[in-house]
């Protein structure tokens, strides 16, 4: 069975350039070993077979990539099986995981044939894409050829062949994956931890001074020396967060690709190419620091592998709940509406040496939960989670200690409808009639909370309205009204507020859309002229009427896109709540506790901001799906 | 460009590297100037000076290309070199300035790999056990404070060692066993995963009909924990002494695996592998799959009770970490009938990961793919099915990427075939009707509910598209809801299933009716 082994990774940029490349050739031998096994000790000359037994140079690579972008119409490729489609491309697969997972057709000069290199994870991050091979049997590259070369209209869903089996036999594409993640996360200066707020309160005497100072550089302190990765200890970003955010992620603005920083993760991380560890904090915190006659092991325990330090210092445990809300807001009887919370349990627990917390969780039982995820450090029992207490063994620094997804227990927290009726082509009337956190109570409080109509496709050239609450900004493609701003947070009570106005845009002839991906061959031609007035005839809703003319040429959007934005009119909500979660999800600090016994304080924090909440148009065509619940 | 011999600056060794990396003519104008082993000299001198500003770029340079700087004659000069060179900066005293433990790590990772990659076994092997001995040098001082990362790592070289010549280190097992209980630092994954890859080969080795024979008296089959034969100096043990050649190492290996284990061998076996199975939790996701990789297999040769592993693993489908749930499907795969009735817990599991908005879309996608793949799985193993009754967890998200709606209706399209199967083998054929009114109105009822059934799954399903209506037609919805259209056909019907009574089925189904 195998396990993760990658045989080179590349960096190309986004002139398809390759910037950075690595190859491991131990893993290399291995193919070539397992190729002359399945195909004979002659194998590297014989063409019959179309593969790419050799491994191509940066040069190769680039122009192979540069090639399927041309003919799978963007980086990523179709997904989709489409008319121009050729055999022998991603997109004949007709899977969009052939957008993640692709092939390369490598061109050698002498040869006159193409030879196929497969599976390569594409991670794309910033200006970059990062492909990593990692190393399978001859037989499922063999596979995979077979698939691209079906003759036939496609593969049915669920047969034996299929690309499912092999993703499933293939635990490398999955470990590749991650890789992928991890170095696209350090070349653009990315490599976040989990946020955990502290909360700035009296309760917790001193902290926020000792945050500045020594707390925020406990990581250092456990660690008896300067560490590489700069302990973060910032203020909360937007909106005056109420308290700080501690981080030990190394935090590098320089947009350049730093190729010594990769090297020396690489090396560290997977030094034949098998990967051991991915936590950037560890390794980049042990080359920097390295260790002292003085880092003792315990006496009695081994020191895990994902706690390469052991902390000392002052204790404490720290969690903060994070919740993202999701909502599809329509105000029509015949679409419920839809919201969903997506929730995380970050934690920091400065305990020292390996000891054990658990607490349970207020709200487990109660609140709507329908997926828990768990850190690896959790120990989940073998019939399920356990619904009375969670029970981890805490790394060092930030971690995301557990996710979930819920439903909304409170209602949600702006609810009300929007109205935009085109009155004509290039003209409309809206209204907001909003209310805000109805039957929500202190201490949950709205820190602010946000309203854009975008028109991405439009020029605003004229705005006429008054809120009964905020205030009201234009840009050319977008109007943004602030019903609650920034730093004069409404702490629990519940507020109402409308919104009437008109709007008016430019003439639509020389406007572009925005913000989509062209693929396919859609055309962009204007050539509604001809057909104007006749359709205005047979077409007796005119609202209907215009959303056909402007979708007209809309362009596909991409397939990482849950529908095509464009074509509906509608404004999305931007809020931030503190002082609780929407789900019912909590942690009693008092029942929180540590084996072995210690004492320490534990800090306790909840925020909900918001994800993608959308009013739709009440007037207008919306998206929506089937309720799962039937 | 330079003569041989002469030494390169900073900007041609920049180029030089350049070259090789874009593969092609260039690099082959480099080797000729610079013929085998003259370049890999020149790199390991520049090495090993005092001060050379890409130093660790050059240690690259050399683990990447030494197969094209080294021809087959040349190795084991070369290998020497490569050897010499290691050992020196490995003995040297770190400075932190031009000797830190990170340039001794990387070089000990490096030299490894070429003398992997050049064949060191058979083309020089004493200088191979030369470098077997440095690392088990650096690896015998178990808690060590400041060098124990490079203890890691040299457990990784002599672990890529003996995974390049399985058995290599088998006569030192106990040596290693007994290193890997002491170390209590962070390393102890690395001195793990090292003696279980000599476990698993030893394994692996052993041929079935050698295994366990309680009659082999202990004293035949010496025990393979002995500490008798001393760390170093290292000698490759006799069976790899005289294998010039690949076919003469695999007969090595062979005649080594010929030996019979005795029970006592078992037991010391049995053993390890106790030990072994208390560790996981000290080790990093990536370690884990390294080690569950290996463990399957040993777990089957020794005959280990599965609801063992069952038991102290089956919690990691909890996590988030994509590749903890792997392992699960890992094991589930090798020993699906220990979790006999397991598969609907981990099809949920695989269903609920699909769901979170928070996770990497691509992560989402391969959980359905997983799905998918389960199911195939037990459909060849003749297991129950499982998606079928899930349909209703499949139904796209309106905010879930169209990549991953097309996915999920992937998953509808097979419930509702496998509901239009399963409807057709309820009635006596697919279309004669049961001559028994009873049966004929109870046949009718299921018939219309399931019909009813696949038919809103239909609906529902294409419903989160349904913009492909009024879209232009080059709309990615309108691709979507035409996959799921087409795929629906295809899969109805395969191409290898020219059975008419199968067309039959479908053009009376309820779904094919509607899509009508």
């Amino acid at each position: 069975m195998p396990g993760c082994s990658i045989r080179a990774l590349w960096i190309l940029n986004n002139q398809d350039n390759v910037v950075f490349s690595r190859r491991f050739p131990v893993v290399e031998r291995r193919w070539h070993l397992a190729c002359q096994k399945e195909y004979g000790a002659l194998y590297k000359e014989d063409k019959r077979f179309g593969i790419s037994f050799l491994l191509p140079g940066d040069a190769e690579i680039a122009s192979a990539f540069s090639t399927r972008k041309q003919s799978e119409g963007s980086v990523r490729g179709y997904g989709i099986r489409v008319a121009s489609s050729a055999l022998g491309s991603d997109s004949w697969v007709d899977d969009p995981i052939t957008r993640h997972v692709i092939s390369l057709h490598i061109e050698k000069e002498e040869e006159e044939m193409s030879t196929l290199l497969w599976p390569l994870i594409l991670h794309t991050k910033g200006p970059y894409r990062i492909l990593i091979l990692p190393l399978v049997e001859p037989a499922h590259l063999e596979a995979y050829k077979e698939m691209l070369q079906r003759p036939d209209c496609g593969n049915s869903v669920g047969m034996e062949e299929g690309i499912s089996s092999l993703l499933l036999d293939l635990p490398c594409i999955t470990g590749a994956f991650l890789v992928g993640h991890v170095l696209g996360d350090i070349i653009v200066g990315d490599a976040q931890e989990p946020e955990v707020f502290v909360a700035a309160s009296p309760t917790v005497g001193g902290l926020l001074d000792s945050l500045t100072g020594s707390i925020g550089i406990s990581g250092i302190a456990a660690r008896s020396k300067p560490v590489a990765a700069p302990v973060a200890a910032t203020t909360g970003t937007g909106s005056g967060a109420a308290g700080v955010v501690v981080s030990d992620a190394p935090r590098n603005s320089s947009r350049l690709l730093d190729k010594e920083l990769l090297r020396t993760f690489i090396s560290s991380s997977m030094p034949f190419g098998t990967p051991l560890d991915l936590n950037v904090s560890n390794i980049l915190a042990v080359k920097a620091n390295g260790f002292q006659s003085s880092d003792l092991p315990p006496t009695d325990l081994k020191q895990p592998a994902w706690k390469p330090y052991l902390y000392r210092g002052k204790q404490r445990i720290m969690f903060s709940i994070l919740e993202t809300v999701y909502a599809a807001m329509y105000d029509r009887d015949e679409i419920p509406d839809t919201v969903l919370i997506s929730g995380q349990v970050n934690c920091r627990a400065e305990l020292e040496g390996l000891p054990d917390v658990s607490f349970p969780l207020a709200g487990l039982s109660t609140a709507h939960i329908e997926v828990l995820s768990f850190h690896p450090c959790a120990q989940v029992p073998e019939h399920g989670v356990d619904k009375q207490a969670l029970m981890f063994s805490p790394p060092l620094g930030n971690f995301l200690l557990m996710r979930y997804q819920a439903y909304c227990s409170l209602g949600p927290p702006v609810k009300g409808f929007y109205q935009l009726s085109m009155v004509s082509e290039d003209e409309g009337a809206f209204l907001f009639k909003l209310r805000l956190m109805e039957g929500y109570k202190a201490p949950l409080a709205m820190e602010f909370c946000t309203i854009t109509m975008p028109f991405p496709r439009r020029k605003i050239v004229f705005f006429d309205g008054n809120p009964s609450l905020g205030t009201v900004a234009t840009t050319e493609h977008a109007v943004e009204w602030k019903i609650i701003p920034s730093g004069r947070g409404v702490p629990g009570k519940s507020v109402e507020a409308t919104f009437p106005g008109t709007i008016r845009f430019s003439p639509r002839a020389t406007m572009k859309s925005h913000g989509s991906l062209s693929f396919g061959k859609g055309s962009m031609v204007d050539d509604e002229s001809d057909t104007e007035s006749e359709n205005l005839n047979n077409v007796v809703n005119i609202e209907d009427f215009l959303m056909e003319k402007m979708n007209k040429d809309l362009p596909p959007v991409d397939m990482e896109e849950p529908f095509c934005w464009d074509a509906y009119n509608y404004a999305k909500v931007a809020f931030k709540i503190v002082g609780g979660t929407l789900s019912g999800m909590s942690i009693d600090p008092k029942l929180v506790s540590i084996y072995p016994a210690v004492r320490a304080p534990v800090d306790f924090s909840a925020q909900v901001a918001s994800g993608e909440y959308i009013l739709w148009n009440t007037l207008g065509r919306c998206p929506s799906a089937a309720s799962s619940k039937v | 460009m330079e003569k041989p011999g002469k030494q390169l600056s900073l900007p041609e060794w920049e180029s030089l590297i350049e070259d090789f990396q874009s593969g092609g003519p260039t690099q082959t104008k480099w080797l000729t100037l610079y013929p085998s082993p003259s370049l890999l000299e020149l790199a390991l001198n520049t090495i090993l000076r005092k001060e050379f500003p890409i130093k660790s770029q050059l240690i690259f340079f050399v683990e990447e290309f030494s197969s094209v700087m080294i021809e087959p004659l040349d190795a084991e000069p070369a290998l020497g070199s490569v050897v010499q060179a290691l050992r020196a900066l490995v003995q040297s005293p770190i400075d932190g300035v031009s000797v830190t433990y990170a340039l001794k790590e990387q070089m000990m990772v490096s030299m490894t790999s070429v003398v992997i990659v050049a064949d060191g076994l058979r083309r020089a092997p004493h200088h191979l056990e030369s470098l077997v001995a440095l690392l088990l040098t650096v690896i015998n001082r178990p808690n060590h404070g400041p060098d124990r990362q490079s203890r890691a790592v040299a457990c990784e070289c002599l672990r890529e060692l003996e995974r390049a010549y399985p058995c290599l280190l088998v006569e030192i097992l106990g040596h290693l066993w007994t290193l890997c209980q002491s170390e209590r630092t962070h390393a102890s994954q690395n001195y793990i995963l090292l003696l279980t890859t000599i476990v698993n080969n030893l394994v692996s080795a052993t041929t079935s009909n050698a295994r366990a024979k309680p009659g082999v008296p202990a004293s035949s089959s010496p025990s393979i924990l002995s500490t008798s034969i001393p760390l170093v100096p290292f000698n490759r043990p006799n069976f790899l002494v005289n294998s010039s050649s690949a076919p003469e190492f695999e007969n090595g290996v062979r005649s080594f695996a010929g030996r019979e284990l005795s029970s006592v061998n078992m037991k010391e076996l049995r053993r390890v592998v106790a030990f072994l199975l208390e560790q996981p939790q000290l080790l990093t996701a990536c370690g884990l799959l390294e080690f569950m990789s290996m463990l399957m297999g040993v777990a089957v040769v020794l005959g280990l009770q599965v609801s063992l592993l069952k038991v102290q693993f089956s919690g990691l489908i909890y996590s988030y970490d994509p590749i903890l749930c792997h392992i699960i499907l890992m094991l589930y795969s090798k020993f699906s009938d220990a979790f006999d009735g397991e598969e609907g817990k981990i099809a949920d599991r695989l269903a609920l990961i699909s769901k979170e908005v928070s996770a990497q879309l691509v992560f989402r996608l391969l959980s359905v793919h997983w799905l998918l793949g389960l199911e195939v799985f037990c459909l060849k193993k003749d297991k129950k099915q499982t998606i079928v009754t899930m349909a209703s967890q499949f139904y796209p998200h309106v905010f879930d990427p169209l990549a991953l709606k097309a996915l999920k209706l992937d998953l509808l399209v097979h419930c509702i075939i496998r509901l239009d199967h399963s409807l057709a083998a309820l009635l006596p054929s697919a279309n004669k009707r049961s001559e028994d009114p009873v049966m004929e109105k109870r046949g009718s009822q299921s018939d219309l509910d399931c019909g009813v059934r696949t038919t809103k799954l239909f609906e529902d399903g294409l419903h989160c598209v349904s913009a492909f209506k009024w879209l232009p037609p080059n709309s990615t919805e309108t691709l979507v809801a035409f996959r799921m259209l087409h795929k629906f056909s295809i899969s109805a019907i395969p191409h290898e299933v020219p059975d008419s009574s199968v067309t039959v089925i479908f053009t009376e189904s309820a779904s094919f009716c509607m899509l009508r």
